[in-house]
């Protein structure tokens, strides 16, 4: 949650699904930006820069308003989902 | 500290994938935000394996990132998720400001031609060739572009 208030690099978003999902949700990390700008031309993210000690500059992604609105909505989906089939697996 | 091999490497990397994508202001970010992960990435590898050679670790990083091709594919794809109505909504608005911005151009250009040559080059004249030119600039550019 910290991380949608603060913002989050392309490089910590890479981190955070590999870590958090040990591994299951494998993207090339290179996949992610053109993902990452069409959200941000659709203005679900805004972008700013920030000094990195290890290179050059990088770009934060925070999630606007709308997006943080498309983002609980997305959350409540597939929570649904997974009740429906837990449900499902138990009868 | 990254060496100038691995930095010779990245920025190969960084060449392959710019020749796959459009020239334009959106590529170039891509661009920008590939370089700076990729330099994330590496100094991360190095701060945990001090001792493991730099080429072998960028290998790894690139690996990681994928392919310029596989980049390039993910660009095309996001492009074509745009919605249809706002990409056709925005290419009018698109065209009439350069309609715009170029008959502006034209007027002026003509009018300080015909007021330096004290009116030798006729006002009405200078329009209509600039005019042709303009024209004749676009076709190129659109040509060279891809535009249709």
């Amino acid at each position: 949650m910290k991380n949608h208030e603060s913002g989050i690099h392309g490089y910590g978003i890479a981190r955070e699904l590999q870590e958090k999902t040990d591994g299951l949700l494998q993207v090339k990390e290179g996949t992610l930006y053109p993902i990452l700008h069409r959200l941000r031309k659709e203005r679900l993210l805004n972008v700013y820069d920030e000094k990195s000690d290890s290179g050059p500059s990088r770009k934060v992604y925070v999630l606007t308003g709308e997006g943080d609105r498309v983002y609980r909505q997305l959350t409540v989906l597939v929570r649904d989902i997974f009740q429906k089939l837990e449900v499902l697996g138990h009868d | 500290m990254i060496s100038g091999e691995t930095e010779r490497m990245i920025e190969d990397f960084i060449k392959k994938t710019s020749r796959l994508l459009p020239d334009n202001f959106a590529a170039e970010d891509l661009i920008a935000d590939l370089r700076s992960h990729i330099h994330e990435a590496l100094n991360n590898k190095i701060r945990g394996n001090p001792d493991e050679s730099q080429s072998k670790l960028i290998q790894e990083v690139l690996d990681d990132v994928g392919t310029p091709e596989e980049i390039a594919e993910e660009y095309a794809i996001e492009q074509v998720h745009e919605p249809e109505q706002a990409r056709s909504s925005g290419r009018v608005r698109y065209y009439a400001i350069r309609l715009v911005a170029a008959l502006i151009v034209v007027v002026l250009a003509a009018w300080i031609v015909s007021t330096i040559t004290n009116g030798a080059v006729n006002f009405s004249l200078a329009v209509v060739v600039l005019m042709v030119f303009a024209v004749i600039e676009w076709f190129v550019r659109a040509k060279q572009s891809g535009e249709s």
